[in-house]
């Protein structure tokens, strides 16, 4: 299992050896595959998706260790939920797998793979409301202290601006839960993933007039909420 | 400008969108109005706590799924790319259309079957009392005169298991105490008979 793109090896039954199964990549003219992997980090991801295209294995694999993290945390921030995030982030990107042939060379990769990540986000989102047995805060509030990574005193502060500052990170946090859903999936993707208003429209699907006037309402609403926790 | 206008076209503003005449007027209200700036002062400070919050890391058997997810996909295109795989799925799609296509047909012709006389004889008389429970045990006349004489019943359960498999069947032996209970589901399935009962 050294690779991410299917070049898995599976073990056979009945005493046989562990054989190298075949795959359509293993059946695919595998071009360029002497290339160093390290040369793929320098390539962007268009070039990275023409290589894959092309035969070369490994550049899914980059592809993914460039958004796993990104596109976690922009549908965490989105649904709220820690563990389905991650189902979610596979399954994005099996769908990449599955319709890379089809991507338009002259859009952007990282809008067409956060479309993808946005809809199965706001697909959640929806099944959740009719089952309303989930709630996001239920979900979501012991994910930090469970996951936070184990940290040595930081001398620096004091009991009471740690307080603070854990507590004024909940806030924002639940202030971001308290927007709507069509509000609250623009907030993250200019706040936190720094996209453009072109890029949200085509990732939401929405004009670029509505963009503006959702991210200015979720400013809007997000500042009213957060605003007595900042004085 | 004043403040409704000034929050209308904050999100412009803020993110460099609008004219430079605009952003003179925008600046200009922020040193005037204490509130716009308060406001514009918490969506900045409240945006970068934003994007201060901890970022979820990938669980480590993220990777190894992931591959095991698409190493299927491969293994699902190989075997669909056979072409006796499609030739059969066709020939199925085909048998399936022909039976859509002919069942309205067939349910017009009639059929009628005459079929020979057959001759049974009567069951002999049960020598079995019907069932104190829906689906067993049984209680015999012979396994009720021994629950009154010894102040209880032992009943038997016969179940077959893995029936058709040729293995052999389970009885189970359950001791049922007389008491009331007892004596009441006797009683709601008529099997009661208090000749001989020697608590009485």
């Amino acid at each position: 299992m050294s690779d991410i793109d299917g070049s898995a090896r599976r073990p056979a039954g009945d005493g046989e050896r562990i054989v190298r199964m075949p795959n359509s990549l293993a059946v695919q003219q595998v071009k360029g595959e002497q290339q160093p992997r390290r040369a793929l980090k320098e390539l962007s991801d268009a070039e990275l998706v023409a290589r894959y295209l092309e035969g070369q294995r490994f550049a899914f694999e980059e592809l993914v260790g460039r958004y796993q993290d990104r596109l976690l945390n922009f549908i965490y921030r989105t649904i709220g939920d820690r563990d389905r995030s991650e189902d979610l982030v596979q399954e994005t990107f099996v769908r990449v797998y599955r319709h890379l042939h089809r991507f338009d060379p002259t859009k952007k990769f990282s809008t067409w793979i956060y479309t993808i990540a946005s809809n199965l986000a706001k697909n959640e989102l929806r099944n959740r409301s009719r089952n309303p047995m989930v709630l996001f805060q239920a979900i979501k509030k012991n994910w930090d202290a469970d996951h936070r990574p184990l940290q040595w005193e930081d001398r620096s502060y004091a009991p009471d601006d740690l307080f603070r500052k854990r507590h004024l990170r909940a806030q924002v946090e639940k202030a971001v839960e308290e927007l709507p859903e069509h509000h609250r999936v623009v907030f993250v993707l200019r706040e936190m993933e720094g996209k453009t208003y072109e890029e949200i429209s085509e990732i939401t699907g929405v004009t670029l007039g509505t963009v503006k006037s959702r991210l200015n309402r979720a400013r809007n609403k997000f500042a009213g909420i957060i605003a007595p926790m900042l004085e | 400008m004043d403040c409704e206008d000034f929050l209308k076209g904050y999100s412009d503003w803020l993110d460099g969108l609008e004219t430079s005449q605009d952003h003179r007027r925008f600046e200009l209200h922020l040193q005037r109005c204490r509130a716009c700036a308060r406001y514009d002062r918490v969506v900045k400070q409240g945006t970068h706590l934003f994007r201060e919050l901890p970022r979820p890391d990938a669980s480590p058997d993220f990777i190894p799924r992931l591959r095991h997810r698409l190493y299927h996909i491969d293994d699902h295109a190989v075997l669909g790319a056979r072409p006796g795989g499609s030739a059969a799925l066709v020939a199925v799609a085909a048998v399936g259309l022909l039976a859509i296509v002919w069942l309205p047909f067939a349910s017009r012709i009639p059929v009628e079957v005459e079929l020979a006389p057959v001759s049974v004889s009567a069951p002999a008389p049960a020598t079995e009392v019907p069932s104190l429970f829906s689906n067993g045990p049984f209680v015999t006349p012979v396994v009720y005169q021994r629950a009154v004489l010894y102040q209880g019943a032992v009943l038997y359960q016969k179940a077959v298991l893995y029936q058709g498999a040729g293995l052999p069947s389970v009885e189970t032996a359950i001791w049922l105490p007389r008491d009331e209970r007892f004596d009441a589901m006797l009683l709601q399935r008529g099997l009661s008979s208090r000749e001989g009962d020697s608590r009485r």
